[in-house]
C-alpha cells in the first residue's frame, strides 16, 4: 500500500495554511494531465495529494457588464454548456478545438492554465483575450496578466505555496472572434500551434484587431505594429491589403524567431490566410 | 485510504492506493467487464462511466474522487426503466453500435438525457470524442440521441411513467 495522503480542504484558507506548511503536496485539481504524463503519475503515490473537489469557492462564475470571473475548478465541461454572454464564443472555440470530448468533465480551466500542457491548452486565447489570474497565498493575493504568466523558461509564473483561484475575462469588447489548433508534424517534430484573431468591429469598420500566433510550450507571438494596421479599415477587407499584411507578418515572424522550416512556414500562411479570409468576408 | 460509494446501487466500502483510477477498480476488483481500457488518456471515450449524473472517462479519475460518488455503469443502467429509450432509439435509427463501443454509447446518451441544458443536434455533436469508433456515424449517434430524448419524454408524461 502507498503512504501518500489525499487531503480535501473545504475552503480556500484551509487549503492556503497546507500549501504554506506543506508546499510538496501536488494540488489536483481535473487531473488529467497527472493521469496522463508517466512521470507524474508514478510521483502520485509517493506524494501527498490536495485535492480541490470540495471547494465550492473556485466553482463559481460571477458576470458583471465588462468581465466575467470564472473560478479555477470549473471544468470545461460547465464551460461550454453556458450561454455565450457568460462564456465568450470564443474560449468555448478554444475548448472544443483543443481538449477532447471525454476528457473536458474532468479538466479544469485552472488545471489547464497552470500545466500549460501540448494537448489542453487555453492559455493563447486567454493571454489575447487580455485575462488576468487571481493567485492567492496565505496573506496576501496577487493579479497576474495571462500573457506575463509563462516566464521565458517556459514555466508558469506560479509558487508551489501559491494557488490560481480566479480568470478574469473582459467582455464586451470582441465581437468576432477566431481559433484554430493546427497540429504540425513533419519527420523531426510534432509542433501543435494555435492561430487566434480577435476583432471588434462597429458599422463595417474595424475598431481593433488581433492576431495571435502561439506554440505549444513556447512563449507568446504577438505583433502589435501589424496590429494596428487594421484599426479604421472597412469590411469587407480588400485582398490587396490581406496579402500586404500577410506578407509583412511572415517576413517579421521569420526574422524575430528565426524559423526556416518550408512546411511549417507553408503552415502557418495557410492557417492566417484562412482566418483572414473569414474576417474579410465578414460585414 | 477508504472509500465509500454507491456502484449500480449496491454500496461498497475500498481500500484505495492514490493513484488507483476508477477503471481498475471497476474492471478488476467488482467485475465491470463492459468498460473498456483504451486509449487511457481520456479521447475516446471507451472507459465512460456515469458519476453523479455525469459521464466521465474512467481511465482518468483517480478512485480517490469517488468519496460520497454515485456511480453508473451498463450493468446497472440496464435494469432500469429509461434504458428501454435509448435501446428503442438505437433500434429505430440506422445507429447500431458494435459490441465493444455499445455500453458506452449508452452511458454518454444517458449522462446527455439527463443533462440540463437543451439538447440539440450541435450541443449531442461537441460531445462526441475526436476518435469516433468505426463501426457507426456521428450523425446515426445524433439522430438516435434525439429520439431517445423524445421517447423518454412521452414516456416520463405517461401517468405511470
Amino acid at each position: 500500500m502507498a503512504d501518500s495522503r489525499i487531503l480535501i480542504p473545504l475552503n480556500v484558507v484551509d487549503l492556503l495554511t497546507i500549501l504554506k506548511k506543506r508546499p510538496d503536496c501536488m494540488i489536483w485539481a481535473g487531473g488529467t494531465y497527472s493521469q496522463t504524463n508517466p512521470i507524474i503519475r508514478l510521483d502520485i503515490a509517493n506524494r501527498d495529494i490536495i485535492s480541490l473537489q470540495r471547494l465550492e469557492e473556485l466553482n463559481r462564475i460571477y458576470r458583471t457588464d465588462r468581465l466575467v470571473e470564472i473560478g479555477a475548478r470549473c471544468t470545461l465541461e460547465r464551460l461550454l454548456k453556458l450561454e455565450d454572454h457568460v462564456v465568450p464564443a470564443g474560449l468555448k472555440l478554444a475548448i472544443l478545438s483543443s481538449v477532447p470530448a471525454p476528457a473536458r468533465s474532468l479538466a479544469t480551466l485552472g488545471g489547464n492554465v497552470c500545466i500549460h500542457d501540448q494537448i489542453l491548452n487555453l492559455l493563447p486565447w486567454l493571454a489575447i483575450a487580455d485575462a488576468r489570474f487571481e493567485i492567492r497565498k496565505q496573506g496576501s493575493v496577487r493579479y497576474c496578466m495571462a500573457r506575463h504568466f509563462i516566464e521565458p523558461d517556459d514555466f508558469p509564473k506560479i509558487d508551489a505555496n501559491e494557488l490560481l483561484c480566479k480568470i478574469r475575462i473582459p467582455l464586451n469588447r470582441w465581437n468576432f472572434q477566431q481559433f484554430r489548433r493546427i497540429e504540425f508534424q513533419n519527420e523531426h517534430q510534432k509542433l501543435p500551434f494555435y492561430v487566434c484573431n480577435f476583432a471588434s468591429i462597429h458599422k463595417e469598420t474595424l475598431d481593433d484587431c488581433r492576431m495571435g500566433l502561439a506554440f505549444s510550450n513556447q512563449k507568446y507571438f504577438f505583433f502589435p505594429r501589424l496590429d494596428a494596421d487594421f484599426q479604421g479599415q472597412r469590411l469587407p477587407l480588400s485582398k490587396k491589403f490581406c496579402k500586404s499584411w500577410l506578407d509583412r507578418f511572415l517576413e517579421q515572424f521569420k526574422q524575430g524567431y528565426e524559423v526556416d522550416d518550408p512546411q511549417l512556414l507553408y503552415q502557418i500562411t495557410i492557417s492566417l490566410e484562412s482566418l483572414l479570409d473569414k474576417l474579410r468576408k465578414t460585414d | 485510504m477508504r472509500v465509500n460509494f454507491l456502484l449500480n446501487d449496491e454500496r461498497y466500502i475500498l481500500d484505495i492506493d492514490a493513484e488507483t483510477t476508477i477503471l481498475a477498480i471497476l474492471r478488476k476488483e467488482l467485475g465491470q467487464k463492459s468498460i473498456h481500457a483504451a486509449c487511457s488518456g481520456g479521447q475516446c471515450g471507451s472507459c465512460l462511466i456515469l458519476v453523479n449524473n455525469q459521464a466521465v472517462p474512467s481511465c482518468l479519475m483517480p478512485a480517490f474522487l469517488l468519496r460520497d460518488a454515485t456511480v453508473e455503469t451498463i450493468e446497472g443502467l440496464s435494469s432500469q426503466t429509461g434504458f428501454a429509450d435509448i435501446e428503442k432509439a438505437f433500434l429505430k435509427t440506422p445507429y447500431t453500435p458494435c459490441a465493444y463501443c455499445a455500453p458506452s454509447k449508452v452511458i454518454l446518451t444517458e449522462s446527455l438525457l439527463r443533462s440540463e441544458s437543451p439538447l440539440t443536434s450541435s450541443s449531442i455533436g461537441m460531445s462526441i470524442p475526436k476518435h469516433w469508433c468505426n463501426c457507426n456515424q456521428e450523425s446515426d449517434f445524433i439522430a438516435a440521441v434525439l429520439m431517445a430524448k423524445d421517447l423518454r419524454k412521452k414516456r416520463e408524461l405517461r401517468p405511470n411513467g
